[in-house]
């Protein structure tokens, strides 16, 4: 095969790019934004990176793209444990002045969670939005162009995943309103974009073991109970039994505050340090990494439930790519715990890194690779009389597919990728 | 005396009579009515009274029931499913049995995996809606200084896609408009409010807690041993059950009281209409008379009275609990009224257990303004098809002059209504602080009895 100078050039500026991220350490990029020792719960920070020059010939002209929901509220036990803990403590009477001031601003994130628990905030809105101009900035042919004007949009059936699709897709049609959506949600498709994992209850209980085990050995709560509690240790203790849980839960709303935004509530900036952040990160990391990530422990479990979406993204394509298809785009809605496995099961330089989940932290950064309305962009190439062309995107990067040879830096000969995919789709059909 | 009062029974009798035939006519006109609020929208050409000179509309306060959309549970023809596999085992199916037995499998497998959602239909009827509103109303839309139109949805999937494809209805008259979309509990207090309001001495029911990891079961049928249905049927079905067994007799024996099982396929039946991938499958028209299915529909319509109109027996509680629909529309119409709002339209999207209270409240669930004993609503001409079919809406449309004054007309599925209690300033056109009033007054009215916190 031979590959023009600039390829090789974008090729190399690409594995670069990615080995220096890596070895940027999470310590550092902490300290340069604390707000992503949130993680999963970071929002979504917009990164452009390089953008390889499109093959000679070749027109963009179909996209196919998944995207976690954005910035939302906590859920479950994390919208309200926190807030409770809060007003038992203050109503024991066992608060600092500090504690007190800890109490409003976690009563002000609470406040913004009542009846409103995991839904989208504005901030998530505003990402959807964000992401869906740029993909029409990036490759306005795709949707200007009349003979392909129908998108397809699958979406999880929880609230947060459509109306992340309705401000995606309005966004779009703002910039291109010939565009005709045709909109499907239903169980089916929550199964089909997050399915459940192999063995889940086992995933799950051994990734909650490796955090509680992890929190045990490196987090130091002494500053912050001083901070906050008076010097009463019998009264503490019965109201907070648990300190790790407690401040795992402080931890959990101080890390949604910036999606929900309320700005004076700042809990990371004002009681944490970035260290004590930095340490209640890692554990959390490896938490994600091994719960929904490609971990050598249970990634084959994880990405095995990805094999169906993997398949309809192999269907629609197919179709898309017949001359006389009217389809610009698929879309789907889902969550981190059906992108992540997608990835992985794709094999993606990246996002879908197999490592131990004890060290994930070292080059896998969950704010990085699966924050709100994390993503996923195949944009499909076309040349009279050559074969397509497919690009990955993943948050907005170029992204590379292991071990795979690609035609010319980023781009990969789409029946190369299908193939790939398919054998990812057998080997673990299996299991 | 007595003349007088047979009189009177006779003419009521005889309304009865007369309303019932009405009945069989309008489900032998359309016999996909027969699936009362599971009917599609039926649109009708409608007719709007020019508004008084010098009035233009400017803003828009909405409310639509989510479109046509799948059953909730994929165990609605259980009874005809296990009924048709007992006989078929016993070899007592004709070929008429089991084309039909397929069918109404094929209405099952089509829910699998989708129960509850919008269908198409459904989102082919908001948009449609969408589109007759922006073309009645232009000058809503065009006007530079109001752009926004914000969304309200129940948290169920179905109406937020339905709210997704009313948009997009908008947008393509109008693709300047900044639409806002919200969804979330905090808001079903007024989008959808429980109408589980104890009356006074009652103890409402508990909530039903789902324990924690509790997995909702597959729905798959089981396959139980089969039993006869015990009763006696409430109407001759020998007509419709004759073609589908070979031995009519031994079948009625196998089945016990047949009326489950043709209420299964009658409800299996109805859901073709709104699935297109079902379109092939007409079993109403095809297996039952106008007569039967009007059978099958009256205590379904009688049904729906009592939940969410104003009935005799329940009114008041539904009148009562929806009262903060009511109170958001004027609230939103407020903050619309305020000098410098840019608000173009609030669209709110919901359920038929709440549109239809909202018309209840308001007096007009009934198009002749009637209240009556909910077992009396089919006799009387009241049907759910036309009431509260999927996207029922109600649409109120703000106008104002040069001076400021601002007239409301409110919009029953697109048609003009009046209402009782409140004149006009002319045809469906009220003093939208009247109107204001009005509603104020209605909600205390409603709360009266009860003396309860709002």
């Amino acid at each position: 095969m031979h590959t023009p100078l600039h390829f090789l050039f974008a090729t190399a500026a690409l594995l670069l790019g990615t080995a220096l991220s890596a070895q940027t350490g999470y310590e550092e990029l902490i300290r340069e934004n604390p707000d992503r020792a949130a993680g999963v719960h970071h929002s979504y920070e917009y990164r452009p990176g390089p953008e390889t020059p499109v093959p000679d010939g070749y027109a963009p002209f179909y996209v196919s793209h998944y995207g976690r929901h954005g910035s939302r509220r906590n859920i479950g036990s994390a919208a309200r444990r926190p807030w409770e803990a809060m007003v038992a403590a203050r109503d024991a009477g066992i608060l600092t002045p500090l504690g007190e001031e800890l109490f409003r601003d976690v009563d002000a994130i609470h406040e913004d969670h009542i009846g409103m628990t995991g839904e989208l905030t504005a901030r998530g809105a505003r990402e959807h939005r964000a992401i869906a101009r740029r993909l029409f900035e990036r490759f306005p042919g795709i949707w200007l162009d009349p003979a392909r004007t129908q998108v397809h949009v699958q979406s999880s059936n929880i609230p947060r995943c459509l109306v992340s699709m309705a401000n995606f897709t309005a966004s779009l049609d703002d910039c291109a309103p010939r565009l005709l959506f045709d909109f499907v949600t239903g169980d089916k498709y929550l199964d089909l974009l997050a399915h459940d994992y192999y063995d889940e209850d086992a995933v799950s209980a051994g990734s909650h073991a490796l955090r509680d085990s992890m929190a045990l050995a490196s987090v130091d709560t002494v500053r912050l109970m001083k901070a906050f509690f008076i010097d009463d240790p019998a009264r503490v203790q019965a109201v907070i039994p648990s300190q790790l849980e407690f401040f795992y839960y402080i931890f959990l709303y101080g890390g949604i505050r910036q999606c929900v935004e309320t700005p004076d509530a700042d809990i990371f900036g004002k009681y944490f340090t970035v260290d004590e952040l930095i340490t209640w990160y890692r554990c959390y990391n490896s938490y994600i990494y091994s719960e929904m990530g490609n971990s050598i422990e249970f990634g084959d479990n994880i990405v095995w439930a990805a094999r169906d979406l993997v398949r309809d993204i192999i269907g629609r394509t197919e179709a898309a790519l017949a001359s006389d298809s009217g389809t610009a785009a698929d879309l789907r809605f889902g969550h981190d715990s059906g992108i992540l496995p997608l990835v992985g099961l794709m094999d993606l330089v990246g996002p879908g890194d197999r490592v131990h989940n004890y060290d994930a932290s070292d080059s896998w950064q969950s704010f990085f690779q699966v924050p709100m309305a994390s993503n996923l962009q195949m944009v499909f190439f076309r040349k009279a009389g050559a074969e397509p062309l497919v690009k990955i995107y993943y948050n907005e990067q170029e992204t590379l597919v292991r071990g795979l040879e690609s035609e010319a830096g980023p781009y990969y000969r789409w029946s190369v990728l299908k193939a790939h995919l398919e054998r990812r789709c057998e080997q673990f059909d299996n299991k | 005396m007595k003349k007088i009062l047979t009189l009177v029974l006779l003419a009521v009798c005889s309304l009865g009579l007369f309303a019932q035939e009405e009945a069989v006519r309008l489900i032998a006109e359309n016999p996909d009515r027969a699936s009362n609020n599971m009917h599609y929208y039926e649109f009708a050409p409608i007719y709007d009274t020019p508004a008084p000179k010098g009035f233009k509309p400017f803003y828009i306060s909405h409310y639509g029931r989510h479109g046509s959309r799948y059953e909730q549970n994929s165990t609605f023809a259980r009874a005809a499913q296990e009924g048709f596999f007992h006989l078929d085992s016993l070899g007592l199916l004709t070929e008429a049995g089991k084309t039909l037995w397929a069918q109404v499998e094929a209405v099952v497998a089509a829910h699998k995996g989708m129960e509850g959602s919008l269908t198409p239909r459904g989102a082919r009827e908001h948009q449609q809606i969408a589109r007759r509103m922006a073309d009645r109303y232009p000058s809503v839309f065009k006007d530079k200084n109001r752009q926004e139109v914000n969304c309200f949805s129940s948290t169920n999937f179905r109406c937020i896609v339905s709210m997704c494809n009313f948009t997009y209805g908008l947008k393509d008259r109008f693709p300047k408009q900044q639409f806002t979309f919200t969804s979330a509990e905090r808001f079903m207090a007024y989008i959808n409010p429980s109408l589980n309001v104890p009356r006074p001495g009652e103890v409402p029911p508990p909530r039903p807690q789902i324990p924690a990891g509790f997995r909702y079961p597959n729905q798959q049928p089981e396959r139980r041993p089969f039993t006869p249905a015990a009763g006696e049927p409430g109407y001759d079905l020998t007509r419709f059950l004759t073609p589908l067994f070979t031995d009519l007799q031994a079948a009625l024996r196998e089945l016990g009281n047949p009326e489950p099982f043709v209420k299964a396929i009658y409800s299996a039946g109805g859901l073709c209409q709104l699935v297109d991938a079902l379109s092939d499958i007409d079993i109403y028209r095809t297996y039952f008379t106008p007569e039967e299915l009007t059978y099958f529909w009256s205590s379904g319509n009688d049904s729906i009275y009592r939940m969410w109109g104003g009935s005799v027996e329940n009114g008041d509680v539904v009148r009562y609990a929806i009262r903060p629909l009511l109170m958001d529309f004027v609230e939103k119409a407020d903050a619309a009224l305020e000098p410098g709002s840019h608000r173009a339209a609030d669209l709110r999207f919901g359920h038929d257990t709440s549109v239809l209270p909202l018309f209840a409240l308001l007096g007009v669930d009934d198009p002749q303004h009637r209240v009556f004993p909910y077992k009396e609503a089919h006799k009387m001409g009241w049907y759910a098809f036309f009431q509260v079919p999927m996207a029922t809406n109600c649409q109120m449309i703000f106008y104002k002059n040069q001076k400021g004054e601002v007239l409301t007309k409110i919009l029953y599925n697109e048609k003009e209504i009046q209402l009782p209690g409140i004149e006009p300033v002319s045809g469906p056109y009220y003093s939208w602080p009247a109107l204001r009033q009005h509603f104020f007054h209605l909600c205390e009215k409603a709360a009266e009895p009860w003396n309860r916190p709002f």
